[in-house]
């Protein structure tokens, strides 16, 4: 009985977030096509990314920033590369900044003190470890969005070798919304979890997003929300 | 009991309404962009030899005038911490070693009382412990371990290296906390008490005195005990404040 309102519940969620996760597996799929046969410069990279993922960030949906990070040596002339695009609404919040749509500064040159090893990022790892969609987070991104943010990434593979990760940054205060209705709503008491053990929402508004699920008390067991990759999962609460 | 609008609530409101409408900075533009500069050469952030935007770019940057960006130039080069050369490569230069900028500093730290120095210190202790507090709560292993890569890295260091440590590791821990107001108001405090809470980071004594606080700190997070975490930072920032009191009654002398 409680495990079947907690199945239903993983279904209605995910009929409101598998479009996210369709839309950058989208992605993946077109920029295996644009990245096959080889000799793609970093601009070429650039023009596609730019094209594919612009159209998501224009509007109030919880995708804060999207684009694709290159595997290091992929692009022959770009060893790093980041084609990364943060929407208008990135950063309005607590800088008080006007936003608009555009692309995110990096520093690609790996003598630059500035330099990042993205590869060692959660965010990186998961999708290339796992070979599979990851959701990183919730966590502050602080050089970036400036709010709590969930990170999708897939990998991006190109006859048989890595070219990169594709992903999208998404907005927790906006996820709320579409969560809320069905969380908020719950007959049973329930989280929402992402596979690596962080809560996104749960039932219970004294439980914050980005809790670890261990720290919560009791066993979880967990249901896959359908059509999210296996990256999100509801557990019927305490 | 009823407290509500009793002489404490009305004071509180009044007081309130007195920070809202507190005049902005009260130092002059050019003298806010001088400073913010001059911060940034002790920091480290802005190093030896490296050129400087235009004076208009600065503008720009700043969201002031051009005279007021130009205004703000003059004040460093009299002060020795940049140099501008003329022709096509050409422009304004960091000049001043980090030693420069430490004196410039240290008048900044004996212009202040200690009522204020210490009053800072407390907020900034208040801040970064909470931050600390939280982030016991909230963080993995995965985190602890990148974290403790920080201090490492800069617990040998001093100088610039280690005040851009010291600022790696304080906004890590704040975006930890899982808070973004507690992360930006950490950002805040950094550019106003930073540069001068780092200026004690430059004895040998001091350094390895500061690094056994994080790793104390990182053992405090990695227990996943918060009132643990928020004592080892509360009594860091104490400590380091102390250390800075020592410098400007040494300096007054």
């Amino acid at each position: 009985m409680i495990t079947a309102a907690i199945l239903e519940m993983a279904d209605v969620l995910g009929a409101s977030l598998a479009p996210l996760f369709a839309e950058v597996s989208d992605w993946r799929d077109r920029l295996e096509a644009v990245l096959s046969g080889g000799g793609a410069s970093s601009t070429d990279v650039d023009e596609a990314v730019e094209w594919l993922v612009a159209p998501s960030l224009a509007d109030a949906r919880p995708t804060l920033g999207a684009g694709f990070v290159a595997a290091p040596g992929f692009l022959e002339d770009a060893p790093w590369h980041l084609a990364w695009w943060a929407s208008a609404a990135n950063g309005v919040g607590l800088g008080g900044r006007p936003g608009t749509l555009r692309r995110l500064v990096s520093i690609e040159d790996p003598l630059d003190e500035s330099f990042h090893d993205y590869t060692r990022l959660e965010w990186w790892r998961g999708a290339v470890e796992g070979r599979g969609a990851y959701l990183a987070g919730p966590y502050i991104d602080y050089l970036c969005t400036d709010e709590l943010t969930l990170t999708l990434t897939m990998p991006v593979e190109v006859d048989g070798r890595l070219a990169g990760v594709v992903g999208a940054d998404l907005s927790v205060a906006r996820l709320e919304r579409l969560t809320d209705g069905v969380i908020g709503a719950a007959a049973v008491p329930a989280v929402l979890g992402t596979a690596a053990g962080r809560v996104i929402a749960a039932t219970d508004a004294g439980v914050e997003p980005g809790t670890p699920a261990r720290r919560l008390g009791w066993a979880c067991e967990w249901h896959p929300v359908p059509g999210c990759g296996g990256t999100l999962a509801v557990s019927r609460a305490a | 009991m009823g407290m509500s609008w009793g002489p404490g609530a009305a004071a509180a409101r009044s007081a309130t309404h007195a920070a809202i409408f507190a005049p902005l900075a009260p130092v002059g533009r050019a003298e806010a962009v001088a400073q913010r500069l001059a911060d940034a050469i002790q920091l480290g952030l802005l190093e030896q030899g490296e050129r400087l935007p235009t004076e208009q770019e600065l503008g720009r940057q700043f969201g002031v005038a051009t005279v007021t960006a130009r205004e703000a130039l003059e004040s460093l080069r009299s002060g020795g911490l940049i140099e501008t050369r003329r022709g096509r490569a050409g422009g304004s230069f960091v000049c001043g070693s980090g030693d420069d900028a430490r004196s410039a500093l240290i008048s900044r730290l004996t212009d202040m009382s200690r009522v204020e120095l210490r009053d800072m210190g407390l907020v900034y202790g208040l801040i970064a412990g909470g931050a600390a507090e939280r982030a016991a709560l909230f963080s993995t292993p995965d985190e602890v371990d990148s974290l403790a890569l920080l201090v490492e890295g800069g617990a040998s260091a001093s100088g610039a290296a280690a005040r851009r440590a010291e600022n790696g590791i304080r906004l890590e821990v704040a975006a930890l906390s899982r808070s973004a107001r507690l992360v930006s108001e950490q950002v805040r405090l950094q550019a106003e008490f930073g540069p001068l809470l780092w200026i004690a980071l430059q004895e040998h004594a001091v350094v390895t005195g500061n690094a056994a606080r994080h790793r104390r700190l990182i053992a405090a997070i990695a227990e996943e005990s918060p009132e643990h975490a928020r004592a080892v930072v509360v009594e860091q920032v104490g400590w380091l404040v102390d250390r800075l009191l020592a410098i400007r009654e040494a300096a007054e002398r």
